[in-house]
Formats: C-alpha cells, sequence, structure tokens
C-alpha cells in the first residue's frame, strides 16, 4: 500500500521548534502539522516502488515560500533502509537549478546515510529517487531544508542561532521491518557555513508617526 | 497454487503457524510528506539613518545599483524597509520601487534596526484585511479594493508611511498608509505615482466591494484603532 502525500503550506508563522527539530525529525513534524492544517494541501501520492534502472522519478516537490527564494540553507537527507537491499539507488533534491545526489542509500541492510548541503534556494524544492540496477526502492528518508537564522549584534557582527527559523520538511517512511544486519551503511555528512540569515532585532519599532498632508494615493 | 493458499489464509494467521503466517508486506515506496514551516516571524525593519540608501542587486557595493532613495521620503516619512535577510554587512529588503516586488541589498551601515509582531493579510476575494499580532488576530475589518480595471495589486508589500489628511471626511478618511506597492494600471494618479494606500473613506457603504482605484478602503474606526499599534515597515500580504 501506498500512503498518499500531503503538502503543508504555510502563509503564516507557526511556532519555534528548533530544539525539537535538532532532536528528531518526527517530533518537529508533528509540532508543525495542527499549525498549518487550515493550508494543507493534499495532492496525489506517486508510486515509485518500481521502475527501470536509471530511471528516474519525482517522489515529492514543494514550492519554497518568496521569503526564503535564494536564501541559502542547509539541505539534510537522512535515510535508514530496512532489510532489503537495492544497490545503486540515488535520492536527488534540486532547488534553485542546482542538483545534489545522494547515493548508497539502499545499498546495505539497515543502510544509515546522513547527506548535508548547503544550496541556494529556488522557487521549488524537488526530490527524486533514481533507480539503481534492481529498478526498485523501498526506502524511508527524511529531506529537511534548514534555514538557520543569524541574530544581530549590536556592533554588527553576526552568529548564528541555535534554532533554525524556518525549515521545509520532506518525510517518508517505510513498511520495512527494521533490519538486523550488521551491514553498516555510508555515511558522509558534510557540514556548511551559511551566513545567511533572518535578521533579528532587540527594539521594537514604534507606532508610525502621521504626518499631516493630502494623500496621493489610488484611493 | 501455494501462493494462493498462503493468501487466503492469512486473515486467520497466527504467529506461532509460521506455515499460515501472512507474507511479508511487498516493499512500498517512500511515503512522503512535505512541510514548509515557518517560525512566529518578528518583522525586522530597517530604518535609514543616512539621507540616501543605495540598494544593489549583490550584497556587493560593486554590484549594479538598483535604486537610490531619498530619506525622508517626499512627505516627511523617515525611508524604511521590510528586512529578508540578512548576509554579513548586508540586508536584502523589499524596495518601495517598481516593479512591485522588488528587492535589493542595502548595506547595514546605512540603517538602523527594529523590530514588529505585527502583520497584515489583506483577501480581495473575501474583502477583508486581517491583523496580526504575535500570531494573535488583533483585527478583522471589511474592506473594499480595486475594481476590475484598477485592481488592487496582489504581493507583498510593507507600510511606508502614515499622512493624516488635513480633512477627515474626505475620501481618505481620517487616515492614510502608504504601501511599498503600486498600482499595475496607473502610472500616475493625483499627482502621485500610483502608491497604493490603505486608508479610511468616507463611502463607508463601498466596503465589501470592488470600488477603488486599486487603494484598499476601511472604515474610519478600523484605521483609526490601527494607527497607536503599527509601525511602518508591518508588512502587508495582499492575496486572492
Amino acid at each position: 500500500m501506498f500512503r498518499r502525500s500531503s503538502f503543508h503550506g504555510l502563509t503564516r508563522p507557526a511556532g519555534r521548534f528548533g530544539a525539537a527539530l535538532a532532536a528528531g525529525l518526527t517530533a518537529s513534524l508533528l509540532v508543525v502539522i495542527p499549525a498549518v492544517a487550515e493550508d494543507d494541501l493534499v495532492i496525489n501520492p506517486q508510486e515509485v516502488t518500481r521502475g527501470n534502472p536509471g530511471e528516474t522519478v519525482t517522489v515529492a516537490q514543494q514550492a519554497v515560500p518568496a521569503e526564503l527564494v535564494g536564501r541559502v540553507c542547509d539541505v539534510r537527507i537522512e535515510s535508514e533502509n530496512g532489510s532489503s537491499v537495492h544497490p545503486g539507488n540515488v535520492v536527488i533534491t534540486t532547488t534553485g537549478g542546482v542538483s545534489h545526489e545522494t547515493p548508497g542509500v539502499e545499498d546495505g541492510s539497515g543502510a544509515k546515510v546522513i547527506d548535508v548541503e548547503s544550496v541556494a534556494l529556488g522557487d521549488t524544492v524537488t526530490v527524486q529517487i533514481r533507480f539503481g540496477e534492481d529498478g526498485v526502492s523501498s526506502l524511508g528518508f527524511s529531506v529537511l531544508v534548514d534555514c538557520p537564522q543569524l541574530e544581530i549584534l549590536p556592533n554588527t557582527q553576526t552568529r548564528q542561532r541555535p534554532d533554525p527559523t524556518t525549515t521545509v520538511q520532506v518525510t517518508t517512511s517505510t513498511t520495512e521491518a527494521p533490519s538486523t544486519s550488521d551491514t553498516t551503511a555510508p555515511a558522509a555528512p558534510v557540514s556548511s557555513d551559511s551566513t545567511t540569515s533572518t535578521p533579528t532585532a532587540d527594539q521594537t519599532a514604534p507606532p508610525a508617526t502621521p504626518n499631516t498632508g493630502n494623500p496621493t494615493f489610488t484611493g | 497454487m501455494v501462493v494462493a493458499t498462503a493468501t487466503v489464509a492469512a486473515g486467520c494467521a497466527t504467529a506461532a503457524d509460521p506455515l499460515l503466517a501472512p507474507a511479508p508486506p511487498p516493499p512500498v515506496g517512500p511515503t512522503v510528506e512535505l512541510t514548509i514551516a515557518e517560525q512566529p516571524r518578528v518583522t525586522v525593519v530597517a530604518t535609514a539613518e543616512v539621507s540616501e540608501v543605495s540598494a544593489y542587486r549583490d550584497p556587493d557595493a560593486s554590484s549594479p545599483r538598483l535604486a537610490a532613495l531619498a530619506n525622508p521620503i517626499p512627505t516627511g516619512s523617515p525611508l524604511v524597509f521590510q528586512v529578508l535577510e540578512q548576509r554579513d554587512e548586508w540586508l536584502r529588503v523589499l524596495l518601495p520601487v517598481r516593479p512591485n516586488g522588488s528587492s535589493g541589498w542595502i548595506s547595514l551601515g546605512d540603517v538602523s534596526l527594529a523590530s514588529t509582531p505585527y502583520r497584515i493579510e489583506i483577501d480581495t476575494s473575501d474583502h477583508r484585511m486581517v491583523v496580526w499580532e504575535d500570531g494573535q488576530v488583533v483585527v478583522d475589518a471589511v474592506i473594499a479594493i480595486g475594481t476590475g480595471d484598477t485592481p488592487t495589486p496582489l504581493g507583498d508589500f510593507y507600510l511606508t508611511e502614515l499622512l493624516q489628511p488635513p480633512d477627515p471626511t474626505g475620501p481618505y478618511g481620517s487616515f492614510a498608509y502608504g504601501l511599498s506597492g503600486f498600482s499595475e494600471t496607473l502610472t500616475e494618479f493625483r499627482g502621485g505615482d500610483g502608491v497604493i494606500g490603505l486608508h479610511g473613506t468616507n463611502e463607508p457603504e463601498s466596503l465589501g466591494t470592488d470600488v477603488s482605484h486599486g487603494c484598499v478602503r476601511i472604515e474610519n474606526e478600523v484605521i483609526e484603532s490601527l494607527v497607536p499599534l503599527l509601525p511602518l515597515g508591518t508588512p502587508v500580504e495582499i492575496r486572492a
């Protein structure tokens, strides 16, 4: 069975969940969904269980909020394979015209892969799988696009805050039983040092002071 | 045949009877849930501290200059920007210039920063305006918008100025905010350059209709309730 997919688009801010996000993707997802329920857009799923070797299929695509387009954010792919092995499958994330490939996601039973890439976000984030030699995928994985927040210091220097301000999250799951194999997985975490941020300010802006005058607005 | 038997028997299989155990589930493809989540956004407002602020295409003064904006603006209000992001000593801001939605990079050294918890959502389809403060609705009001020939532009804007008309019984009512956006159909209006406004009205009966030249009209009482609250730079999202 293939569960249907959902797009959860947020048009307004939700609660801060940076700590939960760092602790676990599932937990953060549970925090987020209720806040965005009214903005959910449900789409039909795309079965990607089988395909031709070398074929690439899209499993998820999400529009990026306008205010995030152009931001340099971390795209983090985390996968944990089940018991079945499907050599050569590759997760491909694409945004802003740049694609990043995460290989080896199902090369071993119980394989765990963490891959982080820093990219400038485009209008969409697309997640694809390219089939390996057997043309089968049964992977559970998540893709988290994390735009960390930097704090503006009084001397105009910046420092990274521990909690992200914005995330674009893609989560997948598998029904495979956990593997008992000792197979070790390739893991290639790559950290990034993004200097782009959503700034903050310590002072609160006062209400606008009205000026007397005749408006020329398009009344 | 063996397979068929096992499938039929699967409904009453138990773990203790491996011969009748259900077949393992076939591998499934990824089940995908996509979430865009945004933190409670405390909008950062940049207020110019110099007489002219240059906006560049890139966070680099050697990149093409997109605009040179005077401070204060002609009506006397300080030049403000809604900040979108920061990169080292540069801020990407929404620019109060055509075309709508323009953004550029300004020097952090040219401005001072403050935050606002307020945000305005305007839904032209429902003729409603909602003002949020820290995620809480503080105002929910009926509005009038532009006609089909002079529609209210859609997009992300912010408050750039606040004017108090000398005649509160005039068409702009008791107060009028200027937005960073412009009419898509009018390049000039009453001597101005087609700036979209959010203002009161002397025609409250027009609220809930498409009647203006692009401005957003609200009741005088409503805009008077906003004046003590909203800073310049407050974001205004206009959606259909």
